[in-house]
């Protein structure tokens, strides 16, 4: 099937040469689904799992021979991501199924006049198993997110405490990933996924080094991304100008909201047991229920038990509350 | 008080126990439909959080939610959280209702599905968390627990295809 879906699709490419585009063969159940793609810009990783119609930038209808097409004649010079979904039938055209057999989309990266050919072939759900032309950045993002996919799923592979390991093993092969990913967005995008923001205070080290390492990159997801890392040096600098500027009264005003609140934040975390405030502490720094339950020399539920306590006292709902949580 | 969200009664419109020997020593348990009205606030700018809470107890060892959000204004964004306070999976809509800068003249309802699997789940009150501004549509959550003794995951793959045509929303 493929062997012939291949020179189709390049013939239909070489007569479409002046006009490159993204070129999609798939095979939808068009009795569930509307035979139209969408095609959304995703401008800022985190709106990943985002839907509006402001995303939805273009649309195409099938051709007769099963292939929908989107000109990359007017995109942006660099690299952008890209997602294209479908929409069931009778359902409107900006709507999004995440998960399960009908999840309705995938991503790619494009950039303008670019050609990509994509085969979809039968897989586990309404997209199926995609093939890009080439290996390029593409074919990377196809191999992150089937290590993705494998993270996500891990709550099914057993109790709790292999979960745990588990967890641990697929998080930090897809920090590996980020780290070796000579495609800079690709790599980006999974530093996106595990949660970087927790992860830095953890190992800043590995952050730092890795933006040294993407320094040259300019793109906009970069430096979304290099602004939300907490403590950079672009912070430092803001706070020494702000220090030496005619701020002052601000300044001052601003620091005794500062002490209210971190006297509010004192008062109730004496109203943490002695325990409680031991499993506080290490939670704060990051560790997981069994590594506490290790070092206090009690259970794993025992812990839960503790941290769902600290949360109800403290007024949080998780783990990144609780590390961000000012004493 | 003048609540903007309303729980339209929680419309349980069916808490479903699939009976503990319909599936021989399985046990399964289908709650749907728990809807959240979210209304229009156009006059209040301030986000609203809501939530619907899933008890995950002993008796199960398997649990599917799936959550469908259709809005046609304001913003919202959907968390799974699980009972560790730990956010599983999320998603957000947003709908301005007015043309985009795309001319696409697109415009309307917005619908955003999200189907989550946990075998042996950690036990407690799981929640979903909606957080919405100036929003105006309806969540609908649904839940799916079940036991297999060997929480065997071709058996309960098995038995969630049998239930799942109750889980379509």
């Amino acid at each position: 099937m493929k062997k012939l879906l291949v020179p189709l699709l390049l013939s239909y490419g070489s007569l479409s040469n002046s006009n490159a585009g993204i070129i999609i063969k798939i095979d939808l159940d068009t009795t569930r689904w509307a035979p139209v793609a969408y095609l959304s810009v995703i401008g800022d990783y985190t709106k990943i799992n985002s839907i509006s119609y402001s995303q939805i930038i273009a649309t195409s209808k099938v051709s007769p021979d099963g292939i929908y097409k989107f000109s990359t004649k007017y995109y942006p010079e660099k690299d952008c991501l890209y997602r294209v979904h479908f929409a069931r039938r009778g359902y409107p055209p900006a709507s999004l199924v995440i998960g399960g057999a009908d999840q309705n989309y995938f991503f790619l990266f494009a950039c303008k006049e670019e050609e990509i050919n994509i085969i979809s072939e039968q897989g586990e759900n309404t997209i199926g198993d995609l093939k890009f032309d080439g290996q390029g950045r593409n074919s990377a993002l196809k191999e992150l997110n089937i290590k993705l996919k494998i993270f996500d799923s891990l709550d099914y592979q057993g109790t709790q405490i292999n979960n745990r390991f588990f967890w641990d093993a697929q998080f930090n092969e897809i920090k590996k990933f980020a780290d070796t990913c000579s495609y800079p967005l690709v790599s980006l995008y999974a530093l996106y996924y595990i949660d970087y923001d927790k992860d830095y205070l953890i190992d800043p080290k590995f952050y730092h080094n890795y933006l040294r390492k993407w320094k040259s990159e300019k793109s906009e997801y970069f430096e979304v991304f290099r602004k939300s890392l907490k403590g950079s040096k672009t912070n430092v600098w803001l706070i020494l100008l702000i220090s030496f500027s005619g701020l002052t009264p601000i300044i001052t005003v601003t620091y005794k909201v500062y002490l209210k609140r971190k006297n509010n934040a004192k008062n109730m975390l004496t109203e943490l047991s002695i325990n409680e405030r031991k499993v506080f502490e290490l939670l704060k720094q990051g560790k997981s229920n069994k590594e506490i339950a290790s070092e206090l020399s009690i259970s794993v539920n025992t812990v839960k038990s503790h941290a769902n306590s600290i949360y109800s006292k403290l007024k949080i709902r998780s783990r990144k509350e609780l590390i961000n949580f000012d004493i | 008080m003048k609540t903007i969200i309303r729980k339209a009664a929680t419309t349980l419109i069916l808490m479903t126990m699939l009976g503990s020997t319909i599936f021989g020593q399985e046990y399964a348990r289908m709650e749907r439909i728990k809807t959240l009205q979210i209304e229009k606030t156009a006059n209040k700018p301030e986000a609203v959080t809501n939530v619907v809470e899933i008890n995950v107890t002993d008796e199960f060892n398997y649990l599917k939610i799936k959550v469908q959000g259709n809005f046609d204004a304001g913003e919202i964004l959907v968390e799974i959280v699980d009972p560790l306070g730990e956010v599983k999976r999320d998603f957000s809509i947003k709908n301005g209702k007015v043309v985009t800068e795309t001319g696409l003249n697109m415009k309307g309802v917005v619908i955003a599905e999200m189907e989550r699997s946990y075998r042996n789940p950690v036990k407690g009150k799981w929640v979903v968390r909606s957080t919405s501004k100036k929003a105006d549509g309806k969540i609908l959550v649904y839940s799916l627990q079940i036991y297999n003794p060997k929480a065997d995951l071709i058996e309960l793959e098995q038995i969630e295809r049998e239930t799942d045509s109750h889980l379509r929303f």
